[in-house]
């Protein structure tokens, strides 16, 4: 391994024709396979018929691939409020996100007064602060009002974790915005909301595409806040249906995998839409509980 | 780190050039970042201050007493409960070792994986996608993989002629599949980090390492493990406040069992909450979380900054 390092970029490296190369690639590929075993058990478990969802010894594919587990998902319902509600919560969460944190963004970026970085800190500090910490006054305040179990509370509870990681996002972009673009447009008599408007929004496309679909996967991801706030199927979101499918009064694993198929698909695709961002979008705070 | 302090004078010296702009800009700033402060405050501060008032008074739901004021009396009784300290020594475990090994295997994988020459973009995809998907669903998989009797982990066990453990009965194998669920989780985000950060790593300095004769250890230790501080201290600050709030993988796998051997800060208060309508007894815990996470996001966040200074 050290001699193949060792090897300056630009000489061909011991490839498929060596004995070393098939064997550090029949490696690779089982260290892959082993690695997606959690996610390939899920989709085979999913299209399993349930004789063998228990078979013992375990087997890996299912002999006759079947629907069934989706069909019973479906036929019970549930399913389409918790697909129905996190989609909405993600994306009115995500929404409200950028309409408060892009312009935000921009002025802790551009614009910068006396209690700007503190302010900017305090934002940031906040991707250390466990979302658990919310559920209690969330859960008390929310009750109060009526709104456990709405879509609309859940939007209110999740604020405090896209929004930071929005401006955390753009911000950093922003900061990185040519000043001269900014300048001409001053220049021409544009006013600040025209230029965020007309000149930066325009130009940010892609950063602010990304900072959205992280923003909506921490709120899509998220289960500890949302197993609080709901308690109904009517109101639950996806991570929290599917942990209710495999609990020790019930264990529905075919329907779990089943429901966690149609949930994780959006995101796979996803992944490989948005792969050269997925460093920078995770360092700048996606939670992970 | 440079950068972007460069990048700040930089910002503040145009500002500084007509006072009467400078003026309009601050008032501008202020203007463009009231409602996000304003929104936060509302849900973070406010809950939270909030949280420290209910802590100081006698609130459950079951309780048919009357609210009142009692000062600090939760604060006495959750810190010398055993099942708080319980749930707070096995945090502090979890989180020194599950940093410690994803450290290691972090380092260790993009070791390997810098080598790839084949498929680097399809790799990094692949091990992209622990980072994407919801803790949830690979607390699911993993609690069905480690499952007595239908467990594929057992299963593959039971071949090669081991004992086939109860891995959820016995605390210390409970521990060891909260931990892999864990490194499966995050591992990836330690190995992304570090990858794009030997990839800053000039060429020239192993090479001429290597050429002067030095070993492979120690070209890793003198050379490479150096120039990763920065990399490895992003992974710390952002990997120690994730492992703080573990949850999901816990509600899951375990519950916090068997016999409380699980049991973390967050799935404690959920439980003080949530099954036992203890809320100003879980309003003391939150505030005390918080405040333990502070003190020592705060702590790395100065040791960061002085390192910054220096550097």
């Amino acid at each position: 391994m050290t001699a193949v390092a060792s090897l300056p970029r630009r000489q061909p490296r011991a490839g498929w024709k060596t004995s070393r190369g098939v064997a550090a690639w029949v490696l690779g590929v089982v260290a892959v396979f082993l690695f997606l075993l959690p996610l390939i058990w899920i989709f085979t478990t999913a299209v399993k018929p349930s004789t063998e969802l228990f078979a013992i010894p375990p087997k890996l594919l299912p002999s006759a691939p079947t629907v069934a587990n989706f069909a019973a998902v479906f036929t019970n319902g549930d399913i389409l409020h918790m697909f129905g509600n996190s989609l909405l919560v993600g994306v009115l969460a995500t929404l409200i996100s950028l309409l408060l944190g892009l312009p935000a963004a921009f002025g802790f970026a551009r614009h910068r007064y006396r209690f700007s970085g503190v302010f900017l800190g305090a934002v940031l500090v906040t991707r250390m602060f466990p979302p658990v910490a919310l559920a209690l006054p969330f859960f008390l305040e929310l009750r109060q009002v009526g709104l456990l179990n709405s879509p609309a509370g859940l939007v209110i509870a999740y604020i405090p974790i896209v929004l930071p990681l929005v401006v955390w996002m753009l911000e950093g972009f922003f900061r990185e915005f040519p000043e001269e673009l900014l300048e001409a447009a001053r220049l021409d008599g544009l006013d600040t909301i025209h230029i965020l408007l007309r000149i930066v929004l325009p130009l940010s496309r892609p950063a602010v595409a990304v900072a959205a679909l992280f923003g909506f996967l921490s709120a899509w991801n998220e289960f500890v806040i949302a197993l609080t706030l709901t308690s109904t199927p009517q109101a639950e979101t996806m991570p929290v249906g599917i942990a209710s499918y495999v609990t020790q009064f019930q264990t529905l694993w075919g329907q779990m995998t089943a429901a966690s198929v149609l949930y994780l698909v959006p995101v796979l695709i996803a992944t490989v839409l948005a792969q050269r961002h997925i460093i920078s979008g995770l360092m700048s705070g996606a939670t992970k509980g | 780190m440079t950068v972007i302090t460069g990048r700040r004078v930089g910002t503040v010296r145009s500002a500084r050039r007509s006072s009467g702009a400078a003026r309009r800009g601050r008032l501008t700033g202020t203007l463009l970042t009231a409602p996000a402060i304003a929104a936060l405050a509302v849900t973070i501060l406010f809950p939270l201050l909030w949280t420290v008032w209910l802590s100081l008074e006698s609130f459950g739901l079951g309780a048919g007493t009357p609210v009142e004021f009692v000062g600090l009396h939760n604060y006495a009784r959750i810190l010398t409960s055993s099942s708080f300290l319980t749930a707070l020594l096995q945090t502090l475990g979890y989180v020194c070792v599950t940093l410690i090994v994803e450290l290691v295997a972090g380092l260790a994988i993009a070791q390997v994986l810098r080598q790839a020459t084949r498929g680097r973009k399809a790799l990094r995809l692949v091990i992209a996608i622990p980072l994407m998907i919801a803790p949830v669903v690979a607390s699911m998989a993993f609690r069905f993989l480690f499952s007595n009797g239908y467990g594929l982990v057992n299963g593959g066990l039971a071949l090669l002629g081991l004992p086939t453990p109860s891995w959820f009965g016995e605390p210390w194998l409970a521990r060891t599949t909260i931990l892999i669920t864990n490194l499966w989780l995050a591992v990836p985000f330690v190995v992304l980090v570090l990858l794009a950060g030997i990839a800053g790593i000039p060429d020239e300095l192993e090479e001429a390492a290597r050429i002067d004769g030095a070993s492979a250890w120690h070209v890793f230790f003198r050379i490479t493990l150096p120039l990763l501080k920065p990399s490895i201290l992003i992974v710390l600050v952002i990997r120690l406040a994730d492992a703080f709030r573990v949850f999901d993988s816990i509600y899951v796998l375990t519950g916090g069992g068997p016999a409380n051997s699980t049991e973390v800060m967050s799935s404690y208060l959920f439980r003080t909450m949530f099954e036992n309508s203890d809320f100003s007894g879980g309003a003391a815990v939150t505030v005390l979380f918080v405040l333990i996470v502070g003190i020592i996001a705060g702590g790395i966040f100065f040791a960061l900054r002085e390192r910054g200074a220096q550097a």
